[in-house]
């Protein structure tokens, strides 16, 4: 039997920002259908590795590859990346005044279309969808008519991501903290709609601090990322044993 | 009626101001009034090369042709500039003291009362070197020779003339020319002495640099000039301190500082400014009318403008940076506070000319009793300066509603890729705060002290430690009496 | 002073002091010479230029500076509202809040042709806005419009004001508001004068307690021009609300000058005012709140924010706090910069192409102030004008 393409294969990444090496030799492999967690302590080079994967100019990939279903992203910008079906639901929602959230979801859905060759939507079969789709994440009617994440609660701005997410279809979903700022039941909402995207097409990277989000979205795959590298990796126990022990002891080992 | 606040702060107010004693001492004064004979005698009696008396009588003539600005918004009677002596120095029996030993200990007293030791054993254990100016001259300064061996030029005005005559020539009036304005125009044609400083190329002063500056004779203006220069990659803080005697009349100050900072260098300049404010019902005080302008002259240079201004019947200043180099950074950090009949307009300039440069603006502004007290500052991007960016805070508190609080920012933008930003706040002295402070035992006084100094704590950590812990304690010192 | 005695006042005025220059503090960034030194002619002409009034409103349409009755639709007013020609309801209060302040106003004081005259009687509300509509297709000729609005107490109106034209000619209005106490006037300008013409606005404004008065001016139009909008809350408890949008580009030149006086306690005032500057435009932007020293409990939020899109376009801005009471809440911010890289970032990870994401952020940049605008037919007016300036940078 013909081995199946990995979906994203990260092959010793090397990333910096504001010529600070953070990254130093990533290697990460992840198939369809599997769910990865990483999880590190603070400035461990969490969020630069979900920014490096979605594109953001301000980090600089200085060295290794990164390959998403067998194409090399270098050439990619962000929103092709996007479109590609690379989503990266923000740790920090940028606020956008003045564009109102259905808008801007029409943009997107119809620029991500576009690029698979799809016809737009119309305005009634992108509210069709949007009926569809919102009930994932509860999200109220009030904030899809506000502008893109302004006046959002935390807890209001992660399930945007979420419901944008649900929208837009990706291939490869990237959770950067988005545990963080979330009480318990919001936490539960969101991780229900993630489940609810869980597919055997459809591939996840989940980065957090605490093994908390991890209860709600069992990963196939723990790794641990400490001072810009892989350390450790494992089963879902894995995320356990850090809760238990803490990262202190790696910070340990790398010294 | 007065609220509580308004009772503690009155309290506050009667607070003696507590360096305005006289000090007496013979001084050798031009008898009061200014004509281009006037200015020739400073110049003569100084000893001056005739390329600086020239330059003096041009400034002069210039004056001649100017009128005093009204833009500020501060009022004032007419100033008789015929009735101020423009030079007064302390009579030395020697021409110049050639050390402390030499110096009047009427003087030295003088510095010590007002916490300043100019014996070196006595100074801070040498982390301070100081030049203390007394009236228009300098009377002192010390570390000088320790300084010297690493090349640091640090002396008075008149004695950098005699001993750096090329230094001072390519530089003064390089940064503020003598056309520049009605009070710099006059300080060009009248200046006495000021302090001067030279970092050469690479070196970083290893202490902090000090001037004090004091008036004492009655009627005379003072008029110092300080120009500093920090060569390539050359670091320096430097510090400036005033006071002046209590006296019923007005009494002028007009200064300039030139700052030049080579590629790379640094300068920090702090000033905490506490001249007589004048008494409570606003008679007398020092008119402070002072220009002050770094010029970032190379890439990658930094001027970092700190100042505490609490005392001086009327403040005029606008303390600036000219950012030329490539990525040169200025800063101005300002904590201004007005009581009874104070008035300040003060603020700063910040024009980008070079690609890449940087700038920071923090102003507090605290007005209590009757007193007015306005920020007025300018960004100006030009239109060839790619990637300016600055941001301006600028925050006034009002203690008592006979106060005011304005703020006049004038933004001059002439590149799209110019990124800038002010923002402004007026607000009253939270009267939740005070009352949790009363509550957890603080009295009012304590209280509004402790509000005032949180509110100006951005600026004052970039004071150096011991200015800080002085500035917080003037700053109490302002306010006394003024929670009506 | 009756208003002839006024108006020969202005004439001297204006004849002894003439334009201002740029050596006067409230003028330096604006240079009126053009003005100054333009010759006008004082022939009129019916105008041949279309129109179209909003939906549903009262339209009073005023050619080359004069009331056209014909093209005007004031059929069936609602009792207790007045509208008409200025000449025909000469009121005391004309002329009491702008006389001579500036070599503009006395101009106008001294030559006002004719003008807009609204008085909504106490207790009525007329939900119909009033479109004024003024065209201007009198090549070199100067129209000195002077309007006159009131405001009953527990009343309220709104009113859209439109400039429109060719080729080259001065409009120079005035427009005196009085609101009496709790009375509502919603106040919209879009100027789209010709990109050769000259546009000079003064609008005074009088609030009574717990009044409202809200002014939202869209500026696209005009080679030189200036809006000096003023409202004073001389009651306690008013509300005072200043928007404003400048799109400009080629190299027009549009000037802001407001003025909110809070004289009296628990007052609140807000302005936001954006602009896009492309080409060689430039824009001025001087926003001043006093609160005089008994104006206590006063609310004042002030904004200014502009972007630039090219090379050559420059603004000035003065936003200005003078202040002398202390229980206050009194802010003020100006920005100048790109768009929002962080936010065209995130665009960008959902799929939007960085072109597309500038045209939406710089749309979304304009709707801040859209959004604030109440009138709903002139709310879908505004919007279709300014997208199609934007359709216009984007090309």
């Amino acid at each position: 039997m013909e081995k199946t393409m990995a979906l994203l294969e990260i092959k010793n990444l090397h990333a910096s920002v504001a010529g600070n090496q953070i990254l130093k030799g990533i290697n990460l492999t992840i198939n369809p259908g599997e769910v990865h967690a990483i999880m590190g302590p603070n400035g461990s080079g969490k969020s630069t590795l979900s920014n490096v994967l979605a594109g953001n100019e301000a980090y600089e990939k200085t060295q290794g590859e990164i390959l998403f279903q067998g194409k090399n992203l270098d050439d990619l910008a962000a929103h092709e990346r996007a479109c590609a079906g690379i989503f990266l639901a923000f740790q920090y929602p940028v606020e956008i005044p003045g564009i109102s959230n259905m808008y801007f979801l029409k943009a997107a859905v119809n620029a991500v279309r576009e690029s698979r060759g799809e016809e737009p939507l119309d305005a009634m079969d992108f509210l069709d969808l949007v009926e569809e789709k919102k009930k994932m994440v509860q999200i109220r009617d009030d904030l899809l008519e506000r502008a893109v994440n302004s006046g959002f609660s935390g807890g209001e701005k992660k399930r945007n991501e979420i419901f944008q997410m649900a929208m837009l279809e990706p291939r490869l979903g990237i959770l950067d903290e988005t545990d963080s700022g979330l009480d318990i039941d919001a936490l539960r909402i969101v991780s229900d709609g993630v489940n609810a995207l869980r597919g055997s097409d459809r591939g996840f990277l989940v980065i957090t601090h605490y093994q908390r989000l991890l209860d709600y979205i069992v990963p196939d795959f723990v790794h641990v990322l400490v001072n810009g590298q892989i350390v450790k990796s494992g089963g879902k126990e894995l995320a356990l044993e850090l809760e238990n022990e803490g990262y202190a002891s790696w910070n340990g080992e790398q010294q | 009626m007065k609220s509580e606040t308004e009772k503690g702060f009155d309290g506050l107010a009667d607070g003696e101001y507590k360096y305005g004693f006289v000090t007496d001492i013979e001084s050798d004064s031009l008898s009061p009034g200014l004509n281009e004979g006037v200015v020739r005698e400073i110049s003569r009696r100084k000893q001056e090369p005739e390329w600086l008396t020239e330059w003096r009588v041009k400034a002069y003539r210039h004056w001649t042709t100017l009128e005093q600005p009204t833009w500020a918004k501060v009022e004032f009677p007419p100033i008789d500039y015929q009735a101020v002596s423009y030079y007064s120095a302390p009579k030395q029996k020697i021409d110049a003291p050639k050390s402390l030993d030499e110096v009047d200990p009427e003087l030295l007293e003088t510095y010590e009362k007002l916490g300043i030791p100019l014996r070196e054993q006595e100074a801070l254990a040498g982390v301070v070197a100081v030049d203390a100016v007394f009236d228009s001259v300098s009377v002192a300064t010390t570390f000088k020779g320790k300084l010297e061996e690493m090349g640091i030029v640090f002396c008075s005005f008149s004695e950098a003339v005699k001993e750096h005559p090329e230094l001072v020539k390519k530089y003064l009036g390089s940064v503020v020319p003598y056309k520049d304005n009605y009070f710099a125009t006059l300080n060009s044609a009248v200046f006495s002495d000021g302090s001067f400083c030279y970092i050469p190329k690479g070196v970083r002063c290893p202490m902090e640099l000090s001037t004090y500056f004091r008036i004492n004779a009655a009627n005379t203006g003072q008029f110092e000039r300080t120009l500093l220069i920090a060569d390539e990659g050359a670091t320096v803080s430097y510090l400036e301190g005033c006071t002046a005697p209590q006296r019923d009349e007005n009494q002028l100050h007009a200064a300039v500082v030139e700052l030049i900072a080579h590629k790379d260098a640094q300068i920090k300049y702090s000033t905490v400014q506490n001249w007589y404010p004048g008494d409570k019902d606003g008679k007398g005080g020092i008119y402070n009318f002072v220009t002050k302008r770094g010029h970032c002259r190379g890439d990658h240079s930094k001027i970092s403008w700190t100042q505490v201004e609490t005392g001086s019947a009327i403040t005029w200043k606008y303390p600036s940076c000219i950012l030329k180099g490539d990525h040169s950074v200025g800063e101005f950090y300002s904590v201004a506070v007005t009581n009874n009949l104070q008035q300040a307009d003060t603020g700063t300039k910040m024009i980008h000319i070079g690609k890449n440069t940087s700038s920071t603006i923090i102003s507090k502004g605290i007005s209590a009793g009757r007193a007015q007290n306005s920020y007025r500052g300018m960004v100006k991007v030009v239109e060839g300066a790619e990637n300016a960016r600055n941001f301006s805070q600028c925050d006034s508190m009002l203690i008592g509603d006979r106060c005011g609080a304005h703020t006049f920012p004038y933004i001059d933008i002439n590149n799209p890729t110019a990124q800038v930003e002010h923002e402004a706040t007026t607000t009253k002295i939270g009267e939740e705060q005070i009352f949790y402070c009363n509550q957890r035992g603080l009295d009012t006084e304590e209280a509004v002290n402790l509000i005032v100094n949180g509110f100006c704590k951005e600026v004052f950590k970039e004071l150096p430690m011991e200015f800080a812990v002085e500035a917080q304690k003037l700053l109490g010192i302002s306010l006394e009496g003024s929670v009506g | 002073m009756n208003l002839a005695e006024l108006r020969k006042k202005a004439e001297m005025e204006f004849s002894a002091n003439g334009f201002p220059t740029t050596r006067e503090e409230l003028w330096r960034f604006s240079d009126v010479s053009p003005v100054a030194n333009a010759v006008f002619s004082n022939d009129w002409k019916p105008s041949e230029l279309e129109f179209q009034s909003l939906e549903g409103s009262l339209v009073v349409v005023f050619e080359n500076g004069k009331l056209s009755r014909e093209k005007s639709n004031l059929g069936n007013l609602p009792e207790g509202v007045r509208i008409g020609s200025i000449l025909d309801f000469p009121d005391p209060r004309i002329g009491s809040l702008a006389g001579t302040q500036s070599a503009f106003v006395a101009a106008n004081t001294a030559r006002f042709s004719d003008g807009l005259w609204i008085e909504v009687d106490d207790g009525v509300q007329l939900e119909t806005p009033i479109h004024l509509i003024h065209l201007a297709d009198l090549d070199g000729a100067a129209f000195h419009l002077r309007n006159f609005i009131s405001v009953g107490e527990n009343a309220s109106a709104t009113l859209v004001e439109e400039y429109v034209g060719e080729p080259f000619y001065w409009t120079n209005t005035v427009t005196e508001c009085f609101v009496a106490d709790r009375g509502l006037l919603d106040r919209y300008k879009i100027q789209r004068e010709s990109p050769s013409a000259f546009h000079f606005q003064t609008l005074e404004a009088r609030l009574g307690a717990e009044a409202v008065f809200s002014n939202h001016a869209v500026t696209l139009g005009s080679r030189l021009g200036r809006d000096d909008i003023r409202a004073k809350l001389a009651g306690r408890g008013g509300e005072a609300i200043c928007n404003g949008l400048y799109l400009l580009n080629g190299k027009q030149h549009f000037d802001t000058h407001l003025f909110v006086d809070h004289a009296v306690p628990e007052c609140n005032s807000h302005e936001l005012y954006k602009g896009i500057l492309d080409e060689k435009a430039h824009a001025v932007f001087c926003g001043r709140i006093l609160v005089r020293q008994d104006a206590q409990q006063t609310d004042a939020v002030q904004s200014n924010r502009n972007l630039l899109l090219s090379r050559g376009a420059k603004v000035n801005t003065l936003p200005q706090l003078e202040i002398y009471a202390d229980d206050v809440k009194c802010t003020h911010g100006a920005t100048i910069g790109e768009l929002d890289e962080q936010a065209l970032y995130y665009l960008q990870t959902r799929g939007i192409d960085p072109v597309q994401g500038q045209a939406m952020l710089t749309g979304a940049f304009a709707n801040e102030v859209l959004d604030e605008i109440r009138c709903a037919p002139f709310k879908a007016y505004a919007e279709e004008r300014v997208r199609t300036w934007l359709e216009g940078v984007a090309k």
